[in-house]
């Protein structure tokens, strides 16, 4: 009964701390990011298990996460309002080559990120060439090029 | 929802029976880690409701609250209560079966024994009281140290063993 609780609250609890950071928490991986990722991991590690060292209790926690995810999931499909709260949505940060500054201040992403997304995924070069950059639900780039 | 011309361009390798057989596999699945979730909510593999137990003796001298499911290597405790023979007795003696000590770690006993006696296929444990006759309280802090059935019995030196069983999870 324990260990599904605190699976619960573990999972509910990085949903929230994780949505309050911003998308742009663990949304890129840079080195940094990655470690953080593996500090949160191991601190979880220890809360969930505690003293409690059986398989039973560890395929117990997995299993509830797993089934929290997937109930979520349905509910989310279900409630697209709820979707929207847990992943938020996308936002539009450059529009024809011109950058829109306020959006973009208030994501923490700056022109660097963008120009980074727009040589990795299409070979830009310069803003000019970006009809749309678009911070995604994932906390990723996407960059739509303008017709030459 | 099968249209493999319009994607012949497309260097794919699809099979849509496959695919919907597995979401079918998936949904069953679902189910099923549902239902594990709940019956652990309800202590199927240890604490809440059918996890607990408890039993007593027919003298009413002696009472036991045990995990009936726990998981092996993982800390819990058997609740004791034992009131003495006579009721300006300061000492109070219970015995635990060999078998089931065997089978624990046994990490911390409270209130702390007086007196440990083995012998033959029992532990004795001779606790004081404060005298008032009334019944005490002891705890013992076990670990499993094995799973499966683990069969434990435990009494008063002079009345019949309270026996109980212990499923022990991997």
């Amino acid at each position: 009964m324990d260990a599904v609780l605190s699976a619960a609250a573990i999972y509910v609890a990085l949903l929230v701390v994780l949505r309050i950071g911003g998308k742009r928490t663990l949304g890129q991986t840079t080195t940094f990011d990655f470690v953080m990722l593996l500090i949160i991991a191991e601190t979880t590690q220890q809360a969930l298990l505690g003293d409690d060292f059986s398989l039973t209790n560890a395929l117990l926690l997995i299993t509830t996460l797993v089934t929290l995810d997937v109930g979520l999931s349905l509910l989310k499909r279900r409630w697209p309002k709820l979707d929207r709260l847990i992943e938020g949505i996308p936002m539009v940060i450059v529009e024809n080559g011109k950058p829109l500054r306020d959006r973009m201040h208030k994501a923490r992403v700056d022109e660097e990120d963008v120009l980074a997304a727009a040589r990795e995924s299409q070979g830009l070069k310069r803003m000019d060439q970006i009809e749309y950059a678009v911070l995604e639900r994932s906390g990723g780039i996407s960059v739509v090029p303008k017709r030459e | 929802m099968d249209a493999p011309n319009e994607r012949s361009s497309l260097q794919i390798f699809e099979d849509v029976t496959f695919q919907q057989r597995t979401w079918k596999v998936e949904r069953c699945g679902w189910v099923v880690l549902g239902a594990i979730v709940i019956a652990a909510l309800f202590g199927l593999f240890g604490g809440g409701w059918i996890g607990r137990a408890a039993i007593s003796a027919e003298s009413g001298r002696l009472s036991l609250e045990y995990d009936r499911f726990w998981r092996v290597q993982s800390p819990t405790v058997l609740k004791l209560e034992v009131s003495p023979l006579r009721a300006d007795g300061d000492r109070v003696r219970v015995w635990i079966g060999r078998e089931y000590v065997e089978s624990m770690s046994v990490s911390q006993i409270m209130p702390r024994p007086v007196r440990v006696e083995g012998g033959g296929d029992r532990f004795v444990f001779e606790f004081a009281t404060h005298g008032g006759g009334g019944a005490i309280g002891v705890v013992f802090r076990v670990e499993p140290e094995r799973a499966w059935r683990v069969n434990g019995a435990i009494g008063l030196e002079d009345g019949e063993p309270l026996r109980f069983t212990q499923f022990i999870f991997p």
